[in-house]
C-alpha cells in the first residue's frame, strides 16, 4: 500500500524551528511564496492557497499513490500507531494524548506546547517497519480518515468568509464533476471537518480535488476579487458535503475520525509571537479586521485561544 | 469469513430472520426446528437470569457457538443497526422509506440514534436484510472486518450519571462495582479506575466485535457481574445488564491504551418503537 501525507509548512511552524526530516510516508510540503500568475496548470499553488496548494500539487503530480493526506505541520492529525511500550517510555507526552483520546474520542483538536509538537512529530521520524506496516494496515481499513466535524455556522471566522462566496461557489460547484450527483440540499449543511486536514483513499480524493478545483478556477474568473483566504473555506466546507454525500451514496462509508494537535501557549500571551505578521493576520481573520480593532489585541485576547492564522 | 449479527429477543418475534448474516435469538424459548430461530435452551446457559437482559445471549454464544465465528453482532429486536449495503439509486428503488433513513442519519453528525414509528420502515429493514445477494453480503462482511469493535454511539452523559437515572434506588450496587473493578483485568489497568466512570458509554449492550476481542471482553465482565448477582441476589431487574453498558465503554479505552492500530466505529441505532416491530 502506497501512502504519501503532506504536512504543510507554515511560517507559524516554520517559526517554531526544527523543521522534521521525513522519510517515506510524511512530506514537509513548502509550497513557493505569493505570486501574481495563477496559471497553476503544472506547479504548485501560491503559499496563500495554504493547504489547498498542497491538494492542487498532489491532484497535477502524487499519480501513484493509493493513500493521500493533507496537515498542517503546526497542525497536524494526530495519527498514533507506535508500539505502547515504547511510547509510554520515550514519549510520555505522548502517551498522554493516547489517553486523552481514548477518554475523549469526539474533540476534533486537542491543544498541545510547541514543545509537545516537537515530540510528537519525533514519534513520526521514529517509525520503524513495524510502525509503518501498522500504519499502512490501519489506514488502509478506512476510505478517509479526518477530524471529527466542526460547527460552521456558529464560526464566525468562518463565515465572514463563506457567506458572501458560499452560495455562487456552489452554483458553479454543483455543475461539475461528481459534484453533479450531489442533492441540492447538502450543500446547506452546518457541519463540516475543520482546516483540510485528511487522508483519503486516491481515487475517491482524485474525484473531489478535480471537481472542486475546476469549480474553483471558474468561481476566480467570475469573482477576481475573491479574497485569497476565502479558498480554504471553500474547499474545507466542500470536502463536507463530499462526505456527507459519500456517506449517502454507500452507507457502508468508511470513516476513521481524528483530533488534530493545535499549538497553543499554555496561558495567555503578553505580546504577539515572533513573525506575528498583522497584515496577513487582518486578511484571514476578516472578521477582525470588519470589528476595527487591532490584530495584537484580538490575538492576545482571543486569537491565541482559538489558534487564529497569520499564514 | 464468518460474521452472524444476532438480533435479541425475550419473546418470539414476529419477524423472524435467519440468513448467513442475520439471526434471530429468542433467550428462554424452547427451541422450535424449522422456526428459524435460535434459542439458548442448550448448552452452557444463563437463560432463567432475566436480570442479565441481553447479556444472557451474549453469555451463550461466548460459552457455546464463538468458535463458528470470526465476528459476532448483538442488536435487539427494535434497536438496530443501520446495516445496509445497497447503492443509493437500488435502495432509493427497491426500499424508499431507507433512503430517508440514510439521508436523517447522514444529515446529523451527532445524532446517537434515529427514532422510528413506522411499521413499514420495520419490514422493509427485514426485507432488505433478507434479500441481500453475495456481492452485497461480501460487502458488509468487508466492511465489518475494517474494524475491531462496532458499537452504538455514546449518548453525551456521564456514565454514573446515567446509571443513577436508571437506577435511582442502585447506588449501593455502583459503588460496590468500582471496588470490584479496581482489582479486574482489564479495568484495573486503566490509570484511574474512577476514569471511566466519569467518562461516556455507548449503551444498549450493542455491538459487533471481532471474535478474539468479544471472548476478552466476556472474560473481563461476567466474572465481575457473576460476583456481585450472588453477593447481591434481590438486586434490581435488568441491573446486570444495565451495568455491563456501562462497562463496555471502559473496555474499548482499556484496549485503545494498550493496541495501537485497533480500529472502532460508533454508529447511531434506529430505534424503532414497539409496535413497529409486532
Amino acid at each position: 500500500m502506497k501512502l504519501i501525507i503532506y504536512s504543510y509548512l507554515s511560517e507559524k511552524r516554520s517559526l517554531m524551528g526544527d523543521i522534521p526530516v521525513y522519510e517515506e510516508v510524511f512530506s514537509i510540503f513548502n509550497p513557493p511564496p505569493e505570486r501574481d500568475d495563477f496559471s497553476v496548470l503544472n506547479g504548485q499553488g501560491p503559499r496563500s492557497w495554504g493547504p489547498i496548494a498542497c491538494q492542487y500539487y498532489a491532484l497535477q503530480n502524487a499519480s501513484n499513490f493509493d493513500y493521500i493526506g493533507f496537515e498542517n505541520a503546526a497542525r497536524p492529525m494526530f495519527i498514533d500507531i507506535l508500539e505502547t511500550v515504547r511510547l509510554r517510555e520515550s514519549y510520555p507526552d505522548i502517551f498522554a494524548l493516547r489517553e486523552k483520546f481514548a477518554r475523549d474520542w469526539n474533540r476534533s483538536r486537542f491543544d498541545i506546547t510547541a514543545a509537545v509538537l516537537k515530540d510528537y512529530e519525533a514519534t513520526r521520524v521514529a517509525f520503524n517497519d513495524a510502525d509503518k506496516a501498522r500504519l499502512a494496515r490501519w489506514i488502509e481499513r478506512a476510505d478517509i480518515v479526518v477530524p471529527q466535524v466542526g460547527n460552521g455556522r456558529a464560526d464566525r471566522f468562518r463565515l465572514v468568509h463563506l457567506d458572501p462566496t458560499w452560495d455562487d461557489f456552489v452554483a458553479i460547484a454543483r455543475n461539475t464533476g461528481i459534484f453533479q450527483r450531489i442533492p441540492e440540499h447538502f450543500f446547506t449543511i452546518d457541519f463540516w471537518p475543520w482546516h483540510n486536514s485528511f487522508i483519503m483513499r486516491a481515487d475517491l480524493f482524485a474525484a473531489f480535488a478535480d471537481a472542486a478545483f475546476t469549480s474553483f478556477f471558474e468561481f476566480r474568473i467570475k469573482f477576481p476579487g475573491l479574497n485569497q483566504y476565502a479558498i480554504r473555506f471553500l474547499f474545507e466546507k466542500l470536502l463536507g458535503v463530499y462526505l456527507r454525500y459519500t456517506s449517502y451514496a454507500n452507507a457502508l462509508f468508511r470513516k476513521t475520525e481524528v483530533p488534530l494537535l493545535h499549538v497553543v501557549p499554555k496561558s495567555q500571551p503578553t505580546a504577539v509571537p515572533e513573525g506575528f505578521n498583522v497584515e496577513n493576520y487582518m486578511g484571514i481573520n476578516a472578521d477582525v479586521a470588519a470589528s476595527g480593532g487591532s490584530a495584537e489585541g484580538h490575538f492576545m485576547n482571543n486569537g491565541w485561544l482559538e489558534d487564529r492564522d497569520w499564514d | 469469513m464468518k460474521v452472524k449479527i444476532f438480533s435479541c429477543n425475550h419473546v418470539r418475534p414476529p419477524h423472524v430472520i435467519d440468513t448467513e448474516l442475520f439471526q434471530s435469538f429468542v433467550s428462554g424459548m424452547v427451541p422450535e426446528p424449522g422456526s428459524g430461530i435460535l434459542t439458548d435452551m442448550g448448552g452452557k446457559n444463563i437463560a432463567s437470569a432475566q436480570k442479565f437482559c441481553e447479556l444472557r445471549h451474549q453469555y451463550y454464544i461466548w460459552q457455546n457457538e464463538i468458535s463458528q465465528y470470526d465476528y459476532v453482532g448483538f442488536e435487539h429486536y427494535r434497536r438496530l443497526f443501520n446495516i445496509d449495503p445497497l447503492g443509493i439509486d437500488a435502495l432509493k428503488a427497491r426500499y424508499p422509506e431507507l433512503e430517508v433513513i440514510r439521508d436523517r442519519i447522514t444529515a446529523d453528525p451527532h445524532g446517537y440514534m434515529v427514532g422510528v414509528d413506522e411499521a413499514s420502515t420495520y419490514q422493509m429493514i427485514m426485507a432488505m436484510r433478507r434479500s441481500l445477494v453475495a456481492d452485497e453480503i461480501m460487502a458488509v462482511k468487508n466492511w465489518v472486518k475494517s474494524y475491531d469493535v462496532i458499537y452504538t454511539l455514546p449518548i453525551f452523559e456521564l456514565v454514573e450519571d446515567n446509571y443513577a437515572w436508571c437506577h435511582p434506588d442502585g447506588s449501593y450496587l455502583w459503588a460496590e462495582m468500582k471496588q470490584v473493578l479496581a482489582t479486574s483485568y482489564p479495568y484495573s489497568r486503566v490509570r484511574n479506575v474512577l476514569d471511566f466512570v466519569a467518562g461516556w458509554s455507548g449503551y444498549l449492550n450493542m455491538y459487533i466485535m471481532r471474535s478474539e476481542l468479544f471472548v476478552e471482553y466476556m472474560d473481563s465482565i461476567f466474572p465481575v457481574l457473576l460476583g456481585l448477582e450472588r453477593k447481591f441476589p434481590d438486586a434490581p431487574s435488568r441491573i446486570w445488564g444495565h451495568i455491563s453498558e456501562r462497562l463496555l465503554g471502559s473496555f474499548i479505552i482499556q484496549k485503545q491504551l494498550e493496541t495501537p492500530g485497533l480500529r472502532f466505529r460508533a454508529v447511531p441505532n434506529l430505534t424503532f418503537a414497539r409496535n413497529a416491530c409486532e
